[in-house]
């Protein structure tokens, strides 16, 4: 038990020596901050974009490249899709999956001068599958897509700067030139990272506008993608349907194992019928990965976040070692004092206790000095050019974590010195008083 | 030396944590360094342009508004023709990609001493006239371009080259050890299809994604017509009041309405842009070997002293013996040699251990020698400092205190 007897010792103890003991709660805040910095860092690159449906949303991929595209029949298969395979795949389950793409658009109100707007192509299954919060309307319709229908989905905050406060679905913009109808605004939605296309990086800003990928490809409107060409790809660029280029993203909702299982079945047997048809030339190769393997697939998190991790946590080590040091040199100082406690009474568990109490008060300093050192870890991390910097923050688990590890450090900092106090023997040392 | 080891004996606790700590510290310490040596090294390669700050880049997007750009390469004449007579400007150019700005277009190239020998992967600077003297790569053999090695760009098909080209001074090397490349046939193409003649090497010309050190200026440049989606690259004449970017943006702006430019820069920005993610880590490392050393040498410190003012009495002993101050201020800084020595013995084999692992695990760059005597020196150094205080105080104890108590 804490008793309050014991607590006084503990602090008066502190007192007298608090210079020791002030550099040991430093030591450990620097370590702790520095620790929380670094995790805060892989936790934004590892984190689940969009919890409850990561392990049942699937990312597609096939090798439909050449012999002669260069990499070898062991590298993974291209990021993307072709058209023909997008759309070969789209229409199986039209309402389950969402073929997309990256691009910008030209956008302007009749009799105003446009700017370009961040856009994303795509099918009517995609905010569905993604569960997007629409603040007005909703999105397009199968229908729509095939028909090249001209209706865009807004960004709450483009809506807001096209039309202020008033009602934006019904209304008429300018794309290119072309009038589309708004059929819906969502509200502010920004997974992150951004896991359904990570060619351009996983912390890019969020789109502003939503159209269907059909009548983007017929407008030509240009595209952002990581293509990969192949064959004589690059030259049939002007007509992106057929150019032996992946471009697309494709993504499925796939409700348990059993139904993802047998995708791939179907997937493995679709590419093995278009190399027999001639248009597959290598060994068929399909990947069919949920959220979170999507994520560790791209690499987010580089060699050199983790090597940032590992020094982080071993600079944490070395710091407790260093407290324990100058915890160890602070008690053993104090060997007389120790002595004549226990000569008046006190038991070992009784000096014990004190000690203990002694590396969770230190403990305590050191978990408040780690978040402020965190908080300025991370302040420095989002003033850097990374693009994760602005995703990077504290939140109430890296503070319940910089508790933990301040703790369990000082714990085991003290460790040490109770040991050696604990080999005292009293009548030694009294001698000296 | 048996003072030595049989004090160390005596403060078996006090020396393990010592050996430990220095042991951690230099260990992380040699990894750190030795990734930030390697981060360091590519941001003072020679790029090959001249005046980083001086050469403009514009880059308009292509399939951005106007039905005016389904002209194609008309267009690029049209806007080169308008950024020359836009005042100020001189040298203008365009080329398909630039040094470190992370498009690569390039064609396979066999050395002429064998068949045999790999591939070596090269990147290909395509410009219009004037271009390797807009970027400001060095020639220094053969002749220039000149009108009639203009060739189409073909590059965009992945395919060939013009009839004549330049090498970098790496790759004639590489090519043709030991020989002049000017007048040379270049033979490239994954099957050796296709020939090429070597008009001219240039000194340092860097590939836009650089890679090893070794493969980094494996470049091939050629003289282009004006296409479509490359970048406009210009010097300026003289300062002007608007700054040399707006007013080519201006004179482009004039050719057709609406542009977008994705890029808007100077090749310093590039360059920047380039190292960006590296300087970051490197900042954050030298933080952490400052931090790593900085530990260290509070925990020495701490423990030496009170190791050391532990034994005032023993030291007065040895001095009323006869014991110089020379002779207790060697023993102490052996006793501290000793155990940082024991801290690095097993420090630095761990440090390359763990190197080994990260490097097959993560493909961090390998160990870098240097970085162990390096790390060990500094090591020393840093803890004869953090004790020198405590042992200086150590000599002037008075033979009195022996008999004191």
């Amino acid at each position: 038990m804490i008793g309050f007897g014991d607590l006084k010792w503990s602090l008066k103890s502190l007192r007298a020596g608090w210079v020791s003991g002030a550099l040991a709660a430093c030591v450990l805040a620097l370590g702790v901050g520095v620790t929380i910095t670094a995790t805060s860092v892989l936790r934004v690159l590892s984190t689940d974009p969009i919890p409850g449906r990561s392990n049942q949303l699937f990312y597609v991929q096939l090798d439909a490249r050449s012999n002669d595209a260069g990499a070898d029949a062991s590298a993974p298969p291209p990021q993307e899709l072709t058209w023909i395979d997008a759309m070969a795949l789209l229409r199986g389950r039209p309402e389950l999956s969402a073929a997309m793409v990256g691009g910008m658009a030209p956008v302007s109100l009749p009799g105003t001068p446009g700017t370009m707007l961040k856009a994303r192509f795509t099918t009517q299954g995609f905010f569905r599958l993604f569960a997007l919060p629409f603040e007005q309307g909703q999105g397009w319709n199968t229908t729509s897509d095939e028909a090249h229908a001209r209706v865009a989905v807004l960004s709450s905050s483009i809506a807001q700067k096209l039309f202020g406060g008033d009602q934006a679905v019904g209304r008429t913009i300018l794309v290119k030139g072309t009038p589309f109808i708004v059929s819906g605004v969502i509200s502010p939605w920004q997974p992150r990272p951004r896991f359904y296309d990570l060619s351009q990086g996983g912390f890019q800003a969020g789109e502003e506008i939503f159209l269907p990928l059909d009548t983007a490809v017929e407008m030509k409107l240009p595209v952002v993608t990581g293509m990969e060409c192949w064959g004589n790809g690059f030259s049939m660029l002007s007509n992106m349907k057929a150019a032996t280029c992946s471009w697309l993203q494709l993504w499925t909702d796939l409700p348990d194992r059993q139904a993802a299982d047998g995708y791939r079945a179907f997937l493995t047997g679709y590419s093995d019928e278009q190399r027999r048809a001639g248009r597959f030339e290598r060994p068929t190769r399909v990947d069919l990965s949920d959220v979170m393997d999507h994520l560790r697939q791209a690499g987010l998190v580089t060699p050199m976040v983790s090597l940032q991790t590992y020094l982080a946590f071993g600079l944490l080590v070395a710091c407790v070692v260093n407290a324990a040091a100058v915890l160890l040199v602070r008690t053993l100082r104090r060997k007389s004092e120790v002595s004549l406690r226990r000569a008046l009474g006190a038991t070992r568990a009784d000096i014990r206790m004190q000690l203990l109490h002694e590396s969770l008060i230190i403990g305590s300093v050191a978990a408040m000095g780690g978040s402020l050192f965190s908080y300025l870890g991370v302040s420095v991390i989002r003033l850097q050019a990374t693009d994760y910097a602005s995703a990077v923050h504290l939140d109430w688990k890296a503070v319940v974590g910089a508790w933990v590890i301040s703790l369990l450090s000082s714990a085991l900092a003290g460790i040490a010195p109770t040991w050696a106090v604990m080999r005292i023997q009293p009548a030694t040392f009294l001698k000296a008083v | 030396m048996k003072t030595t080891l049989a004090s160390l004996r005596h403060h078996k606790t006090t020396a393990l944590l010592i050996v430990l700590e220095v042991a951690l510290a230099s260990c992380l310490v040699v990894n750190a360094l030795s990734v930030f040596w390697s981060k360091l090294g590519p941001m003072y390669w020679p790029t090959g342009v001249s005046d980083p700050s001086g050469l403009y880049l514009l880059r308009p997007e292509v399939a951005a508004m106007s039905a005016a750009l389904s002209r194609g390469h008309a267009h690029a004449v049209d806007d080169l023709d308008a950024l020359m007579h836009a005042g100020a400007l001189a040298k203008v150019a365009e080329v398909n990609t630039l040094p470190l700005m992370q498009e690569q277009v390039g064609v396979n190239v066999r050395p002429s001493t064998s068949s045999q020998a790999g591939l070596i992967e090269t990147a290909v600077f395509a410009g219009t006239a004037g271009f390797v003297d807009t970027l400001g790569f060095r020639v220094i053999a053969g002749r220039p371009f000149e009108l009639a090695d203009t060739d189409n760009y073909a590059l965009a098909t992945g395919e060939t080259l013009s009839h004549t080209v330049m090498v970098s001074s790496r790759l004639s090397q590489k090519v043709w050890p030991g020989q002049d490349a000017v007048g040379k046939t270049l033979v490239y193409g994954n099957n050796n299809e296709y020939r090429a003649q070597v008009i001219g090497v240039v000194d340092h010309a860097i590939k836009p994604v650089p890679g090893a050190a070794e493969t980094s200026e494996d470049v091939i440049l050629e003289l282009v017509r004006p296409f479509e989606g490359g970048v406009y690259a210009f010097r300026s004449a003289f300062p002007s009041a608007k700054g040399p970017l707006a007013q080519a943006a201006n004179a482009l702006e004039s050719v057709a309405a609406g542009r977008v430019f994705s890029m808007r820069q100077t090749f310093a920005d590039v360059h920047r842009e380039f190292f960006e993610a590296d300087r970051s880590l490197g900042y954050l490392l030298v933080f952490l070997i400052g931090a790593l050393m900085l530990v260290c040498w509070l925990g020495v410190g701490a423990l030496t002293s009170f190791w050391i003012r532990q034994r005032y009495r023993s030291i007065g002993i040895r001095r009323a013996l006869g014991a110089t101050r020379r002779g207790i201020w060697w023993q102490f800084t052996a006793e501290n040699l000793t155990v940082v020595t024991l801290g690095l013995v097993i420090g630095l084999p761990v440090a390359a251990a763990t190197n080994g692992w990260l490097v097959t695990a993560y493909a961090i760059p390998p160990l870098n020698l240097v970085c162990l005597p390096v790390v060990a020196v500094a090591f020393y150094l840093s803890c004869l400092g953090a004790i020198a205080f405590t042992v200086a105080r150590a000599t002037v104890v008075s033979p009195m205190v022996a008999v004191r108590s």
